[in-house]
């Protein structure tokens, strides 16, 4: 029997004949064609059979199929109700973020909106009207007028509340969608602001920690992160800041507090300040984060490194004297002191008078090749390594030279942000060793790992010269009972119209508490304090930066707990000098310059406009 | 031969005694779960769908007991006439069509408005049936014995393609090609076509599809990437079926279809809803009864003595079984989303009736299964 092809003619099937017949001889004709029908209705219902059999193989695998999904899908474990329906209704949430104690200080809200696809909508009128019954505010007319387009896409309303959303749903109109739109809120309004940044309308960061972090906070797991600030601490910082910016009627303020051994930064404050649930609303110089971008001569505060660096060098012991009696004249520029003591000083009273003289002689005698290794060690030559990308590239001189080196010694001719300084006195107070700053929070027990850059030994002597500067010198207005703090003040010349001006100051104080056992590290800055009253006419950092950081940590100290006790600066730094093998004292070193008074004479290599202390963006 | 020596019942006595009765009982369960879910869908109520559902279908029941009754001859005689006016209307929908949910599917005759595509999809089986059972078997794998069947299939499909319709476009193609297939056609034919097919699918994809079609096609295939875009039909329908586990979540207690994560329950997607609510099991219970009415209907094309009624049968069933096969890979998410309703089961007027017609043909071939029409009986004959 012939069973493929079955579409070739029947008549080859006679040529090519059926089997031959039992009785071996050709058959009659009648017989020939009675046995072609037969073979080709047999052949037909064969086909038939073989391809209705094909037909339902493929219905059954079609339905084994069917049924196999069936259970694949039904073993699929789907969770709960509750998760499927967050499944459904949002992706993965950006996670919240957290202060060092779980306070939530950025979080997500639902937005719903809906929308309206017109070539879905049946009556444009209707559906317009029926929505206007649940939302008063739309233009029916307008709207049905845009249902009645060819678009596929219309904004009916954003920013409903469940309610009006679940009424809208409940009238059933064809074409009407909704969409869940998540927003970020900062329940915390003003607080933390520059800490935190703000996000994109897509929910991306592009500011603060919501950018430092995106990585972390859009990985889709919807895990928050925990930043190393205390709310309780950032706001008390804050509210004294702000109180006292006014009562200075500065003009901006910054204050940085971290805490030493771990570079956690506990509280972080630029003034004036934002609401980042509206950061477009607000002045861009509000904005700014003058305690991480901006970047500032920080004027005498700088003298605490260049004592450090003059113990550290061996060259210098805290007892040896340099000559503070007249102004220092080099190169046709003259630097003299702000609090002239007119004699030799040791070094322990070149930081407590602030001498410039003092402090330059010293810087000079070490030289420029040393000094800027050393503030390179402190990471004072680059961007304060903290997470957030709003970190300001120092200004550092072009050209290091002699008279740059004296500059510097005093803050000035060098601008780096509080931060970054803030950093480096934080490693001062950590026995020597640089911890880089972090808004993340270092669990208890976590091992640090630190650059040593200074010795114990040296760090344990700046540290009781800080003391005795709180106790007798500039930092007077800083000391809190108990908390022993140690401490400088430094106030800067602002740059206005390229020239210095004595009038327009930056003042600020970095304290160290307490200063025999360094716990916290706190940095305020006021910018262009004025002359007030209340301040017997001056506007230089001991009058303002410094009773501003006491009352910081009168404030915070409760919260912070650090450990309090009576101060005692002579013991301890008669214990720390004593780690010093004894040596002869050094001869007074009588400056080369003829004694002239006058103003401080800023060097011409410094170019003040290229390094202004305005903001850097 | 004796299984062809039946004598062909002619009073309606002694039809209503042929009829299979088994096969109204499948269908009547069918009809059954429908009505029970759509009570449900509407959240225990029998209107809008249920009620309208239910009366449907006892009309519908009824009109393919009738159409049972028939004679082959008859559907024979309006098989071309039927193609030729289901083409008219394809075309008037083109020119008059009413615009439905976006697409052009529907047209107004006097009060009854009607999808001409579900008219086409009994039309082109009957007229490919008649077509083959006129032509003689030598023939079925010539030119011209292959031009016709293929211009008669294409042609639909492309003024239904237009409206647009992607899925129906695609049901009646698969019909059409089966029932060439069971024509006879010859194997290597068929694996020519298949060759050049899978050529043809991927620049089809690519340039001869609307730009919301292609996407129904590529995002199927991952849905969980787009959960509120595209995918979210699929997604949902796909956790509704996993949720109900192997028993269900109860009658009434379908959490997913009840709150209305899943749009048009009531059509596509009420298959989601029964696996839901009666779980693996009510899922699998009515995937069988769908199975068991499709073997019926095979055996009942094997007893078919004439081509015509043959062909007739396997085309109308495999129309059957690809909606069936089509809507449930498409809520579990194994096919795009094309709009294809579940035979009985999904609420929706025309396809039920045009569902009813060609069972209730089917029924007739059961009945007439004996008949031999003459072949080549004219246009009209």
């Amino acid at each position: 029997m012939i069973r493929f092809p079955w579409g070739r003619p029947k008549v080859t099937t006679v040529s090519k004949g059926p089997d031959p017949l039992p009785w071996g001889e050709a058959a009659p004709a009648d017989v020939t064609r009675l046995l072609r029908l037969e073979d080709e209705a047999a052949s037909a219902m064969a086909l038939t059979r073989l391809r209705l059999g094909l037909l339902g193989l493929g219905l059954g695998a079609c339905f084994a199929l069917m049924g196999a999904r069936a259970v694949g899908l039904s073993l699929k474990d789907w969770g709960v109700v509750e998760e499927t329906v967050v499944v459904a209704e949002r992706a993965a949430p950006r996670g919240e973020i957290w202060d060092r104690n779980g306070e939530i200080l950025a979080d997500n809200l639902d937005y719903h909106s809906v929308y309206a696809d017109p070539r879905y909508v049946w009556n444009p009128g209707e559906t317009a009207q029926q929505l206007a019954s649940v939302l008063p505010n739309i233009d029916v007319e307008r709207l049905s007028e845009q249902l009645s387009s060819n678009g596929r896409f219309v904004w009916v309303a954003r920013g409903l509340t469940p309610t009006q959303r679940q009424a809208i749903h409940m009238l059933g109109l064809a074409g009407i969608h909704f969409r869940v739109e998540p927003g970020r809120v900062y329940p915390r309004g003003h607080a933390a602001s520059h800490i935190l940044g703000y996000t994109d309308r897509d929910m991306h960061g592009i500011a603060g920690a919501e950018a430092a972090f995106e990585t972390a906070l859009d990985a889709g797991d919807g895990r928050p992160i925990s930043l190393s600030i205390d709310l309780t601490a950032q706001h008390a910082v804050e509210s004294v800041l702000r109180e006292r910016m006014a009562r200075y009627q500065a003009e901006g303020a910054a204050a940085v507090l971290m805490k030493v051994g771990t570079g956690e930064i506990i509280a972080m404050v630029s003034l004036p300040d934002f609401d980042p649930n509206r950061p477009g609303d607000s002045d861009p110089e509000a904005v700014f984060n003058r305690a991480t971008s901006g970047v500032y001569e920080m004027g005498s505060t700088f003298k605490v490194f260049n004592l450090a660096m003059a113990l550290e060098s061996g060259q210098f012991h805290l007892d040896d004297v340099v000559d503070a009696t007249y102004p220092l004249r080099i190169g046709g520029f003259s630097i003299s002191d702000f609090h002239p003591q007119r004699r030799p000083l040791t070094l322990e009273e070149v930081l407590i008078h602030s001498s410039n003289i003092g402090s330059a002689r010293v810087a000079d005698a070490i030289g420029p090749q040393a000094q800027r290794e050393f503030l390179q060690r402190l990471r004072l030559l680059e961007r304060a390594p903290v997470e957030l990308l709003e970190s300001g590239d120092p200004i550092t001189p072009e050209r290091w030279q002699r008279i740059q080196t004296m500059t510097i010694s005093y803050g000035h001719g060098i601008s780096v942000s509080p931060l970054a300084l803030t950093a480096a006195f934080a490693a001062i107070a950590n026995g020597g060793v640089y911890v880089p700053p972090t808004l993340r929070p270092v669990a208890p027990g976590e091992t640090v790992v630190g650059d040593p850059v200074l010795s114990p030994a040296t760090s344990a002597l700046v540290l009781a010269t800080m003391r005795k500067v709180v106790t007798e010198g500039s930092g007077r207005q800083a000391d809190v009972a108990d908390y022993a703090i140690a401490g400088k003040t430094g106030t800067a010349e602002r740059v206005v119209n390229g020239r210095y001006s004595r009038s327009s100051l930056r003042t600020s104080f970095i304290a160290i508490f307490p200063f025999d056992d360094p716990e916290y590290v706190l940095l305020t800055m006021l910018d262009r304090p004025k002359r007030i009253a209340e301040t017997h006419g001056f506007a230089t950092a001991g009058w303002n930066a410094a009773p501003t950081a006491g009352a910081i940590i009168e404030r915070v100290g409760p919260i912070l707990n650090p450990s309090r006790r009576i101060a005692d600066p002579e013991a301890r730094a008669q214990t720390v000098a004593a780690m010093f093998a004894p040596r002869a004292q050094a001869p007074v070193r009588p400056g080369p310059e003829e004694p002239l008074p006058g103003d401080i004479v800023r060097p011409a290599t410094y170019e003040p406009s290229t390094a202004g202390t305005r903001p850097q963006e | 031969m004796a299984v062809f020596n039946q004598s062909v019942p002619r009073s309606l006595r002694s039809k209503l005694f042929e009829v299979n009765w088994a096969f109204v009982l499948l269908v009547l369960l069918i009809g059954s779960i429908g009505v029970g879910m759509l009570y449900s869908v509407a959240g225990g109520d029998w209107s809008p769908w249920a009620i309208r559902h239910g009366s449907r279908f006892m009309v519908g029941v009824v009109m393919m007991l009738v159409i049972a009754l028939f004679p082959p001859r008859f559907w024979m005689g309006i098989a071309y006439p039927s193609y030729l006016g289901a083409l008219v209307l394809l075309v008037g929908v083109e020119l008059f069509g009413l615009t439905i949910m976006g697409a052009q599917r529907w047209i107004d005759i006097g009060p009854i408005r009607m999808q001409p595509s579900e008219i086409m999809k009994v039309a082109l089986v009957l007229a490919l049936a008649r077509y083959y059972h006129d032509l003689p078997a030598e023939k079925v794998s010539s030119l011209g014995g292959l031009l016709a069947p293929a211009a008669m299939i294409t042609l639909p499909m492309l003024l239904i393609l237009k409206q647009p319709d992607l899925g129906t476009a695609l049901l009646l193609g698969a019909t059409g090609a089966a029932i060439v297939f069971m024509s006879g056609l010859s194997w290597r034919i068929i694996w020519g076509v298949l060759v050049l097919g899978s050529i043809a699918a991927p620049i089809f994809l690519k340039y001869g599809l609307k730009d919301y079609q292609r996407a129904r096609i590529f995002t199927f295939l991952n849905p969980e990437n787009d959960p509120l875009g595209a995918g979210y039909h699929i997604l949902q329908s796909k956790i509704a079926l996993g949720s109900g586990g192997l028993t269900g979540k109860g009658y009434m207690q379908g959490t997913q279809a009840q709150l209305r994560f899943l749009p048009e329950m009531q059509t596509d997607f009420i298959f989601t809803m029964l696996g839901e609510e009666f779980g693996l099991v009510g899922g699998i219970c009515v995937l069988a009864l769908y199975a068991l009415l499709l073997a019926n209907c095979l055996s009942i094309a094997a007893s078919c003595k004439s081509t015509f009624l043959r062909l007739m049968v396997m085309g109308i069933t495999t129309t059957f079984a690809l909606y069936i096969f089509i809507n449930v890979a498409m809520v579990s998410g194994m096919a795009p989303v094309v709009g294809v309703p579940l035979p009985m089961i999904s609420y929706g007027g025309t396809v039920m009736l045009t569902i009813l017609a060609g069972l209730g043909l089917i029924m007739g071939a059961h009945i007439h299964r004996a008949a031999e029409p003459p072949k080549g009986a004219g246009l009209l004959g």
